[in-house]
């Protein structure tokens, strides 16, 4: 009868502080989430963000066991050497790599009028959206478009925080993005789970042959960035409206080489 | 001391639910996730219900809305708190059954797993959440056999 009473008042308490987290998501609805950013504005991560996905995968990295070396000898020195031209070597080679990424992303677009920040993905929360690095310290603003080395969008900033910002992603649920063709149609791009959906929501001229769907200043991004690619998709074209559909799974880009577009604001 | 002690478990359960993310991130399984804030959950609700854990949930669900989520600030708080009451409500009104403790497992999941999106409602995710119930369960049951067995007291 005791343990009965006590639990039907730890449960009056635990609703009454229920409904106390229903109030502060009442403000911050009202506020238009002016409250959680405000939060999120002032207090840093927890973890360094600028930390790439296979460091993870380095936690027994050698250089744990240098500071045992207390009994040097010639052996493990030469053993030490020998592993850090290694990482030397692999360092070198992602360098390559990035600066062959880089000059691929210059070809593609035309480089003056915007800056790139480079990002990376580092944590995935448990709505299955992905953090990436750099937030509020670096200027990012909601709605700036992220695009792979290759100069293709693959996804918009969602929330921002103050050295993080979670990204929605092109094989996310809820993505959806407006874009036009080369005739001047201009469609609405979305992810439906199952597979993209492309589509006119304003037709200029009707025709099939249609290659890329790009970003548009008039739906304020940064322009001409190829979105997606119907060159080998099957294009529907009605009445009055152009439509296609693209498998989810055939789009594939890295999280860890992605650009924040941002536009040049210097003279 | 009182202060103390709350603020190690507040510092702990917001460390297990870095580590949840962490780990679910890192592996990124396609079938099932691994989910040791929930088996903490579960743990409190079922074995150590009290009202000492609610500061420390409100304190975790703010922590993660704040870092990590655009969810509307106090959402993940609510939701921990109604989980852990209906975890302990159905187990304290029961007799001890582990098909029982199951379904109270996975159906915790999915009050855990809730968004206000669609994507709640893809059946893979369903699915996925399932596979996951049931893999935590196991972890779940390993630790708690781990954690009865007091070495101490046995008898050599």
């Amino acid at each position: 009868m005791k343990d009965g009473n006590l639990r039907v008042r730890n449960y009056i308490i635990y609703v009454i502080f229920v409904l106390f987290s229903f109030s502060i998501m009442v403000l911050d609805f009202f506020s238009n989430q002016e409250l959680s950013s405000t939060i999120s504005k002032r207090i840093n991560f927890l973890i360094p963000t600028n930390v790439n996905f296979p460091d993870y995968l380095e936690i027994f990295d050698n250089e744990l066991f240098q500071t045992r070396n207390n009994l040097i000898n010639e052996n493990i020195r030469l053993k030490n050497e020998v592993l850090e031209l290694r990482k030397l070597r692999i360092e070198n080679d992602l360098l390559k790599e990035e600066l062959d990424a880089n000059k691929n992303l210059i070809k593609s677009v035309d480089s003056t009028n915007y800056v790139y920040i480079k990002t990376s993905a580092f944590i995935k929360n448990s709505e299955n959206k992905y953090l990436v690095s750099g937030g509020y310290d670096k200027n990012f603003e909601k709605n700036d478009i992220v695009i792979n080395e290759e100069g293709f969008v693959v996804g918009f900033v969602d929330k921002i925080f103050q050295n993080h910002s979670e990204i929605v992603f092109l094989d996310d649920v809820d993505f959806s993005m407006p874009g036009l063709d080369r005739f001047g149609n201009e469609y609405l791009i979305q992810n439906n789970g199952n597979e993209i959906l492309v589509y006119t929501t304003s037709v200029n001229e009707l025709t099939s042959n249609i290659d890329f769907i790009f970003t548009a200043s008039i739906f304020d991004q940064p322009g001409r960035f190829p979105i997606v690619s119907l060159s080998n998709a099957e294009i529907t074209v009605d009445d009055n409206k152009i439509s296609s559909n693209l498998d989810i799974e055939e789009i594939s880009f890295s999280f860890t080489d992605i650009y924040i577009v941002k536009t040049n604001d210097l003279p | 001391m009182i202060y103390l002690r709350n603020l190690f478990s507040i510092i702990t359960f917001v460390f297990l639910l870095f580590v949840e993310l962490l780990l679910n991130t890192i592996f990124n399984f396609d079938y099932f996730l691994i989910m040791p804030f929930f088996i903490g959950m579960f743990i409190i609700s079922t074995l150590r219900f009290s009202n000492y854990y609610i500061s420390i949930f409100l304190v975790a669900g703010i922590y993660y809305d704040t870092l990590y989520s655009s969810n509307i600030l106090g959402f993940s708080s609510a939701k921990f708190l109604i989980t852990i009451i209906f975890m302990n409500f159905i187990i304290a009104n029961q007799q001890n059954n582990t098909y029982l403790d199951l379904a109270t497992f996975t159906v915790g999941i999915y009050i855990y797993k809730f968004t206000y999106s669609w994507e709640y409602l893809n059946p893979e995710f369903l699915y996925q959440l399932l596979i996951s119930s049931l893999v935590n369960y196991f972890l779940f049951r390993i630790l708690n056999i781990t954690i009865g067995k007091n070495v101490l007291k046995q008898k050599i």
